[in-house]
């Protein structure tokens, strides 16, 4: 069998660990003999460096109390913001596959293994077994015996057909990703037994593995309590399912007032048992409330703090800020459709004259890294030896004589005026691009009116943060955000270049090799020379808790994984 | 009289047919004249043109706007205001949900600035030169120039913060407190009608601080107009003749507030429509959930079926109380008609 084609029997996966460990346990008890002890004591640290939820901490049943700064508008597939991907992660924990974690420099704090080669960095969630063919295109999953919903329903592959035929239905993320791994229809999803499908990809897919590891989109449902809730003109049980959940996860919802509250319990068939057996939400839009929330101890967590905020409760005592390096692309996008932003070298002059360290300490007060490539610094086959730019207003200004525009241009700076640092960011980048006469007029904008001019491609230039890619390979990033503009809806700057084009489509249907290798190089480089964003600082997850929480798991969704904590 | 009251007020509501009817029409078109298509939002980052195509379709935004228009005004009749894109729920439900809210912290601010604002008023009208008068015009140079928001956070921070005294500020009920029974929707109301007494300390406790922003910012109109009222009355013709007369001072101050009502009643009556949807900065700040907020957050998202429903709605409710203000004026002063 070739080293692409995976048959796993997961040793150390992190769903059975705590049975495993007690058998390991058990072992060491029994046996006696020094060098099974050391065996056995070296798998248990293996298992333990996974971040596994300890039993005893499984039978605590806490409940945590969090302060969010919206509601979710739906439970479902039909609207995107940070909470409602929260709740899909926690309600349906994700899809077939996932993520491996792995241990970080911090005490208590694990992160997703992205920069694994390959498809080395996922393994199973609702699988225990997966099997790919040597062309990539036919890929078998075998379902675990025993996985339940919160009502009870065990998962079988008819859910697994339900939820992407649903998904071809719904015509949203899940479809996309269904053309991004070449699943033409739900028919091409071929059920063997009970427990056994297999995938027909009109095309190869070296990443349909890490495709299988989000879980923002909603889903597998489980089709049984779906389908009670499905009516003759609602098939798809859209509407229950907006405000409801019928999902295999840890968590369920139980009260879901919009504008005020949420309250979600565990799934008491979900293992490992969460730790948490019900989590308190409050809707707390104000910033400035959520932090003084924390800092008092009047709630356990504190959702998405600006850094700032941060940094003024890490001073206290009673807290702790979780920080993981991430996958977030914060850049400055110049909208290729205007005739100036379209001159590389002005794209060039614009990113020398950019203060990368500024920002970096001004707004993220060092937190993070400055982003030397389109691919995040955690993804295999990363590089910053194609980004030469740094802070170098005279050569911007060079650069800026040789396109032609010695006496620069006027520039409209375009930015989500709810999202605080967006806005830090866009009066540093004013004021220096300023300096070398690119005369920048600041254009703060709604939520709803930035997300509909970028998409329609009508921005000249934005300062932007909404992209972290979940795929960890280039080839995927590079054809999900920059990818041919006239198929790449996400390529909302229009960057248009040929040989980028040619090459992230070709590896996005193009076994794992050497030669994949050398054009995901080759993608980084083009995004160097080309500079289709002008990157920014990735400033990592980050999370306020109080003190005794720990076991944190950092995944490619940036939400907090409430199953894996436990008071330390 | 009783007659030419009813014929006042039956006149006074013929007239708000009208004013509600050019209220739609000015709310449908210009909310279509702000920026922002909620299809793209809707639709989310990885939709294919074809799905945004379908969501406005959804959402009737293909339509011409006439017909749009028209849709939209058959349709709340019965009392289908379509459905907000950020809740998933049909928005009257969630207006339902929050109008409750809104008008219990208004209401409680208003009723606070009337028992306060209006004897305090009246004390320093008729204690000229001493220190309340002094006191009282601190008081309302700084509530004046304050905004809102800068006197919760403040609160929130003296009380909750350092004190502790205050809840945590996270909306109408503490955490692990069970909403009461649904009456009327305003979980205090609703506790106190059921009993619940647990629910109904959470809720009053919750209310201290919002309520108490409100009143202190909101109050001096309330206090300064009869302040203000009052002393132009007591140094009135009648009043000369009353004091000439020998009437004693409780009768001449119960004279003077009577004719000094007027005003103050008109002043009330904006405080209420102003709160109604001004208190959105205090709503946001103790994460009340309130009515305020789901506008402001409708705006910001392009969310055009709840912004049209709460700008109607407030509609409903300012012509609502310009007629009571109006009613009672007409029985202050029954020579007022329409």
């Amino acid at each position: 069998m070739n080293d692409h084609i995976k048959d796993c029997a997961l040793l150390a996966d992190r769903e059975i660990d705590p049975a495993r460990r007690e058998f390991l346990k058990h072992m060491l008890a029994t046996a006696g003999a020094v060098g099974l002890a050391s065996f056995v004591f070296d798998m248990n640290q293996a298992f333990a460096a996974d971040g596994a939820v300890p039993a005893e901490k499984s039978a605590e049943g806490y409940t945590l109390t969090a302060a969010y700064a919206a509601s979710p508008p739906a439970i479902d597939e039909i609207a995107f913001t940070m909470e409602v991907e929260n709740m899909l992660a926690l309600c349906y924990g994700g899809d077939l596959m996932q993520y491996r974690a792995a241990p970080t420099d911090k005490e208590g704090v694990y992160a997703a293994a992205m920069n694994a080669p390959g498809n080395e960095s996922v393994t199973g969630r609702w699988v225990d077994k997966w099997e790919g063919s040597d062309d990539f295109k036919t890929w078998t999953f075998h379902i675990k015996p025993g996985v339940k919903s919160w009502a009870g329903n065990e998962m079988t592959a008819d859910d697994i057909v339900w939820t992407w035929q649903r998904g071809f239905e719904m015509k949203s993320v899940r479809f996309f990703f269904a053309s991004a791994m070449f699943l033409a229809s739900p028919d091409d999803i071929e059920v063997i037994d009970k427990y056994t499908l297999r995938f027909h990809l009109s095309k190869p897919s070296p990443v349909v593995l890490k495709l299988m590891a989000m879980s923002y989109f909603g889903g597998p449902f489980d089709s049984k309590l779906a389908k009670e809730h499905a009516t003759d003109s609602d098939p798809w049980a859209k509407d229950w399912l907006k405000n409801n959940d019928a999902g295999f996860g840890p968590y369920h919802i139980t009260k879901n007032i919009s504008g005020q509250e949420l309250e979600l319990v565990r799934n008491e068939n979900y293992l490992p048992m969460p730790p948490i057996a019900k989590i308190l939400i409050r809707i707390v839009p104000d910033p400035a409330t959520r932090t003084a929330l924390l800092d008092r101890g009047a709630v356990d967590y504190a959702m998405r703090l600006p850094e700032r905020s941060l940094q003024a409760l890490a001073a206290n005592p009673n807290v702790t800020i979780v920080r993981s390096k991430a996958n977030f692309i914060p850049y400055i996008g110049p909208g290729q459709k205007n005739e100036i932003m379209a001159k590389v070298k002005v794209r060039q002059a614009m990113a020398y004259a950019t203060p990368f360290q500024e920002i970096h300490e001004k707004v993220y007060f060092g937190q993070g890294s400055i982003i030397k490539s389109i691919t995040p610094a955690i993804f295999p086959n990363y590089t910053d030896k194609f980004w030469p730019y740094t802070y170098d207003p005279e050569k911007a200004k060079a650069l800026l004589t040789e396109a032609g525009y010695p006496d620069g241009f006027e520039l409209k700076l375009s930015f989500d005026n709810s999202i605080a640092e967006m806005a830090e960011t866009a009066v540093l980048v004013k004021a220096a691009y300023d300096g070398i006469g690119i005369s920048t007029t600041l254009d703060p904008l709604p939520p709803a009116v930035y997300s509909e001019r970028k998409l329609r491609r009508e921005l000249m230039c934005q300062v932007d943060n909404f992209q972290w890619p979940w795929i960890s390979d280039t080839g995927y990033t590079g054809w999900v955000y920059l990818g041919p503009p006239a198929t790449t809806n996400n390529n909302t700057v229009f960057f248009d270049n040929e040989e980028f084009n040619g090459l992230v489509t070709k590896m996005m249907e193009m076994p794992l090799g050497d030669e994949r290798t050398k054009m995901d190089l080759r993608v980084q480089e083009i995004a160097g020379q080309e500079v289709p964003w002008i990157f920014l600082i990735e400033p990592g997850w980050r999370e306020a808790f109080k003190k005794e929480w720990t076991n944190f798991h950092w995944y490619p969704d940036n939400n907090v994984h409430f199953e894996w904590l436990y008071k330390a | 009289m009783h007659r030419r009251f009813l014929i006042f007020a039956a006149k006074r509501l013929l007239f708000t047919i009208p004013q509600l009817f050019a209220v739609s029409i000015i709310v449908f078109f210009l909310i279509r004249l702000l920026p922002g298509d909620p299809s793209y939002m809707l639709a989310g980052p990885y939709a294919l043109p074809e799905r945004v195509a379908e969501v406005r379709g959804q959402l009737g935004l293909d339509q011409p706007l006439l017909t749009q228009y028209f849709s939209y005004l058959g349709r709340i009749f019965t009392g289908d205001f379509g459905i907000s894109w950020r809740t998933s729920q049909p928005v009257i439900n969630d207006i339902l949900l929050r109008l409750p809210a809104t008008l219990e912290l208004v209401v409680l601010a208003v009723f606070f600035s009337i028992v306060i604002g209006i004897p305090l008023g009246a004390a320093v009208a008729v204690n000229e030169g001493g220190i309340l008068k002094r006191i009282v015009f601190l008081y309302g140079m700084l509530a004046g120039s304050l905004p809102d928001f800068w006197i919760g956070l403040l609160l929130i921070l003296v009380f909750f913060y350092f004190l502790g005294w205050a809840p945590a500020p996270v909306g109408q009920l503490d955490f692990a407190v069970s909403t009461p029974d649904h009456i009327t929707g305003a979980y205090a109301l609703d506790a106190l009608l059921t009993g619940n007494w647990q629910t109904l300390r959470s809720a009053s406790a919750q209310l201290v601080l919002p309520v108490a922003t409100l009143v202190l910012v909101y109050m001096p109109l309330v206090l300064k107009t009869a302040r203000s009222t009052m002393e132009e009355m007591l140094e009135s013709h009648f009043m000369l003749q009353a004091r000439a007369s020998g009437l004693s001072r409780r009768t001449q101050l119960r004279y003077a507030l009577r004719n000094a009502l007027p005003p103050i009643i008109t002043v009330i009556g904006i405080e209420f429509w102003f709160l109604l949807g001004g208190a959105v900065l205090v709503e946001t700040i103790f994460a009340w959930g309130g009515l305020g907020q789901y506008a402001v957050e409708s705006v910001v998202n392009s969310d055009y079926a709840p912004l049209q429903a709460v700008v109607l709605v407030t509609a409903v409710f300012t012509t609502l109380v310009f007629l009571i203000v109006d009613l009672l004026y007409h029985l202050l002063d029954p020579r007022i008609s329409v």
